[in-house]
């Protein structure tokens, strides 16, 4: 077997690091500070927090839609609704994507799948059940904003966080 | 007319203008921008944002707590957690903030908190879930008409 040169397994080794360094930066941590609400202020900008905000009314309008069926036994519209939003895919771009902490991208996916689930939980028929589903559904919309805010990167707001 | 009795009717109206003009900007339009997403800015110091928007999550927490207990036909914790932000918790907003808010706004605001003592009454007097579930339809109507009209923006801290 050949001895392999000593600057590849240096290269590996930065290599390495980097990759872990960016996996952090991009994937897990996120572009965030700190916030004087105790909360954790994710910098994205203007046009960004426009977009993740959007997307967040879509949810609130997609439940209160919801509660207006299941309260008129509607089921179908129900299911309807919820699965047409558990498939809806945001279109995130790679830079935002790399700003939001995993913990927001854990949840953002899982209401996806939980809007889905509801949506399977309506075509049973049972409308208590949709409405656990709902409560437990809201429970990622309280804890995601009982964390996170979404603050413009650059503005005076970003420094006195 | 007098001399000595237009004085009096002058100043009546200088003040009747200065009145209507401050009803008009206090209690009517707020403290307001157009924003470029085709909602309207209430524009508020930093500290104001974070208590309307504390107040906020307050109303989706309940809603949330309110949703799990009918489900679950607990309608003892609905009726709890529909109080907690009912009428009540609307009686600590300072008045220069309310001066910032346009009125629609603050109807929204008063009709949703309104809106939960009712819900928190019928859980309690009649425990109809069906009735219960149409309530949180309707207060989260309040709830998306009123983020689709309007976002809350900090304005730049003074040095």
């Amino acid at each position: 077997m050949l001895k392999s040169p000593k600057f590849l397994w240096l290269a590996i080794l930065v290599l390495l690091a980097g990759l872990g360094f960016m996996t952090n930066k991009f994937i897990i941590a996120g572009k965030t500070i700190p916030s004087k609400d105790d909360r954790t202020a994710i910098l994205v900008t203007a046009e960004e927090r426009t977009m993740i905000l959007g997307e967040m009314r879509k949810f609130l309008e997609t439940i209160q839609g919801i509660s207006e069926a299941t309260a008129k036994g509607d089921l179908e519209t129900v299911a309807m609704l919820a699965i047409d939003m558990g498939n809806e895919s945001p279109n995130v771009s790679p830079s935002l994507m790399g700003k939001l902490p995993i913990e927001f991208k854990s949840l953002g996916s899982a209401t996806h799948g939980l809007f889905t689930d509801l949506g399977e939980t309506a075509k049973g028929g049972d409308a208590n059940a949709v409405l656990r589903d709902m409560g437990n559904l809201m429970l990622n919309c309280t804890s995601c904003h009982a964390d996170n805010k979404f603050v413009i990167e650059g503005t005076a707001e970003a420094k006195t966080q | 007319m007098t001399k000595s009795c237009k004085l009096p009717w002058l100043v009546s109206l200088v003040l009747l203008v200065a009145v209507l003009t401050m009803g008009y900007m206090f209690l009517l339009r707020g403290n307001v921008v157009a924003s470029n997403d085709s909602r309207t800015a209430i524009v508020v110091t930093a500290d104001e944002r974070d208590l309307l928007l504390a107040e906020m999550r307050g109303f989706l927490e309940a809603i949330q707590e309110i949703t799990e207990a009918i489900g679950d036909a607990d309608m003892e914790t609905a009726a709890s957690s529909a109080r907690a932000v009912g009428a009540a918790a609307a009686q600590g907003v300072p008045v220069a903030l309310m001066g910032k808010l346009p009125l629609e706004f603050k109807t929204l605001g008063l009709s949703t908190h309104t809106l939960f003592d009712e819900l928190a009454m019928n859980a309690m007097d009649m425990g109809d879930e069906n009735i219960m579930i149409t309530s949180v339809g309707t207060l989260l109507q309040n709830c998306t008409s009123c983020h689709a009209g309007y976002k809350i923006i900090a304005e730049p801290p003074v040095n």
